[in-house]
């Protein structure tokens, strides 16, 4: 089943997806970490969790992602109280990665939320569609040329979709940042498009004008998806 | 990156929003390989602000077509400096220039100014809706007109009506602009097109061999002004303007880029059924009366008949192409110039993704060449056929270096 978002509901539906991406990357590295699956459940309900035992509403939910904390509902806790308490642990945990100090494994994971942020709106956000309509082809990210951060790519007939692995395949455009902070700079939306190449803080190759509307969604998604109040790593 | 180039723009980024914008901005060229900024230019050549020389093939984007700094018009201009440039009125520079239009554009009665290209597309627009009391404005996909809502290639500061009238079709289809006329027919207003199809990011493509007169008949037949965009192309395909290279005849046209060489001025002309309606539309700007950009075009014009000049930059052009893909060929490059020889437009077998002409650009751009990867280049008078020996000669050399590899 795939998950489409009502009018309204694409801010948090796309903190939700970011949320899931955190967690996969969080597991990678602590394999005990419970992985978030997020779902719509009804035009106002979005479950975290594989079992719908964190389930927030649309507000509550974009409120978790900028104080670091909301009420999920609380009913559906006791569904299964174990796997509520795994669960919120994760969330927790991505918490704390908002404060830890700037490594390339955390930018990584948050580059890759951004990236997942986007495609929501690639794939949902009225204007974004418009824009993207025939638009098909891969977008590599890279930082200091050699590590791979994600990439967002679709073909014809599909959704635009991420990958946080590389799969060796042909780019169509390919951005590299110069240093961690332009990289993180970039999962916060705060790349500026025609300064940040001149200065050097990024690199752009391949097909740019598909790189360009990307950048505009991307922070269309910024601007609408809420992050941590006090993450302040980049500044 | 040379330092001066970034020392500059790093003050620029802090009073100007993205430092550089439009065209120039460095994101849209090469900004690791290309200069920010300009320090002086000379006929085909430039100084950037590192002190570097180059060999221009972008002459200011197509605004310099007898060289930078030609002496003949930068005296024109002095003169015209010394009496004054606006005033409360406008000068007589500006009966003269529109006279000397008139009488060279075969079909033009009458003639306009304006600043910029953009100016006068969008007025021209306003004119065909004035004189058919039309709604609809029809261009071609991906086709540049200018910076105004209608028409901007940008993605920002939009809100649905601004195109709510605009209307378009792939370039040289000819079979969906007849559809779009049986559909919207009586609704639409005029034809706005470039005299071939010159995006940016992709090849350029010519008329196919009957466009321009399907087109014309089309646009008679339904009572939709044909309006010709002559902005980028004019005085570089013909000198009395690119509806003569390709034999038909516009409504409307306007020029702008190449008019004053490099002095801000636009024009648009017209025939006469069309005169009243284009006393209605509004049209006036701050310095739009400019007796200095006037009397530049005026010489720029009088240069470009004395010496033949559209002649002259395709027969260059031509050369230049041609040594230009053989070079490459001999590397194994499969380049070819599309568009007309005197403003072509680079492009890369295989290369959709453009890493290899960014890479071919790249490497040039070493050797102080000026070839723009994402935009057609021009040809100006001032290239001597030694200067376009010397570019190729440098192209082969930088290929010889690296046998051939391009890829980014």
């Amino acid at each position: 089943m795939i998950d489409i978002p009502v009018k309204g509901q694409l801010a948090s539906w796309a903190v939700a997806r970011s949320l899931e991406t955190i967690s996969i990357g969080i597991k990678k590295r602590k394999p005990n970490t419970q992985q978030l699956f997020a779902r719509i459940l009804t035009d106002s309900i979005i479950s975290l969790t594989f079992g719908n035992e964190i389930v927030f509403t649309n507000q509550n939910l974009l409120r978790s992602a900028q104080n670091g904390f909301s009420f999920p509902k609380i009913i559906p806790l006791f569904r299964n109280p174990m796997m509520s308490i795994h669960g919120i642990k994760t969330l927790l945990e991505i918490r704390k990665l908002y404060d830890r100090d700037l490594d390339r494994e955390n930018v990584h994971i948050l580059f890759s939320a951004g990236l997942e942020a986007t495609s929501c709106y690639l794939n949902h956000h009225p204007h974004a569609k418009e824009l993207m309509n025939n638009e098909v082809g891969t977008i590599d990210f890279y930082l200091k040329e050699t590590y791979f951060l994600g990439r967002v790519s679709k073909s014809k007939n599909t959704q635009w979709t991420c990958k946080a692995v590389n799969p060796h395949e042909d780019s169509s455009v390919i951005l590299n940042f110069k240093d961690l902070q332009s990289a993180l700079r970039g999962t916060r939306g705060q790349i500026d498009p025609l300064a940040d190449p001149a200065l050097g803080n990024i690199q752009v190759s391949g097909r740019v004008p598909l790189l360009d509307k990307f950048g505009f969604v991307a922070r269309i998604a910024s601007r609408e998806v809420p992050t941590p109040s006090n993450y302040t790593h980049a500044k | 990156m040379q330092n001066n180039s970034i020392n500059i723009f790093k003050r620029a980024e802090k009073v100007i929003p993205g430092g550089i914008y439009g065209h120039v901005a460095p994101a849209a060229g090469l900004p690791d390989s290309f200069p920010h900024y300009c320090k002086k230019a000379r006929g085909h050549t430039f100084v950037d602000v590192d002190g570097k020389d180059w060999i221009d093939f972008m002459c200011g984007f197509g605004t310099i077509l007898h060289g930078y700094s030609n002496q003949e018009i930068e005296t024109a201009a002095k003169v015209q400096r010394e009496m004054g440039a606006v005033f409360n009125q406008p000068s007589e520079k500006m009966v003269e220039l529109a006279e000397i239009l008139v009488d060279r554009i075969n079909f033009a009665d009458w003639a306009v100014f304006a600043k910029n290209g953009s100016d006068l597309t969008t007025w021209a627009i306003r004119v065909a809706r004035q004189f058919t009391q039309r709604p609809y404005i029809v261009k071609a996909k991906g086709a540049y007109h200018g910076v105004d809502a209608w028409c901007d290639p940008g993605m920002g500061g939009r809100i649905p009506s601004d195109r709510q009238d605009i209307l378009e079709f792939e370039w040289n289809d000819t079979d969906q602009l007849r559809s779009i006329f049986k559909k919207y027919g009586n609704k639409i207003a005029g034809v706005i097109l470039t005299p071939y199809h010159h995006p940016a990011f992709a090849k350029s493509e010519m008329p196919h061999a009957t466009f321009w007169q399907e087109v014309s008949v089309i646009c008679e037949k339904e009572g939709s002004l044909l309006i010709l965009d002559d902005v980028r192309a004019g005085g570089r395909l013909h000198d009395d303007g690119s509806h003569r290279y390709f034999d038909f005849v516009p409504d409307l046209a306007v020029y702008s880029k190449a008019l004053g060489n490099g002095y801000t001025i636009s024009a648009c002309v017209g025939k006469k059924n069309q005169k009243s309606a284009s006393s209605e539309v509004f049209l006036t700007g701050s310095c739009w009366n400019d007796a200095v950009a006037m009397a530049a075009a005026i010489t720029s014009l009088s240069i470009s008949t004395r010496e033949q000049v559209a002649e002259q930059v395709l027969a260059k052009g031509t050369y230049f192409c041609n040594k230009l893909t053989e070079v490459a060929k001999k590397f194994d490059i499969p380049l070819s110039m599309t568009g007309p020889a005197s403003m072509p437009y680079p492009f890369i077998e295989d290369d959709h993704n453009l890493f290899k002409i960014q890479g071919f650009c790249r490497l040039c751009a070493g050797a102080g060449l000026y070839f723009h990867p994402h935009h057609n280049w021009f040809i100006s008078n001032s290239h001597t056929f030694e200067s376009l020996d010397l570019a190729i000669q440098k192209t082969a050399q930088v290929l010889e270096e690296t046998n051939g590899k391009i890829d980014n």
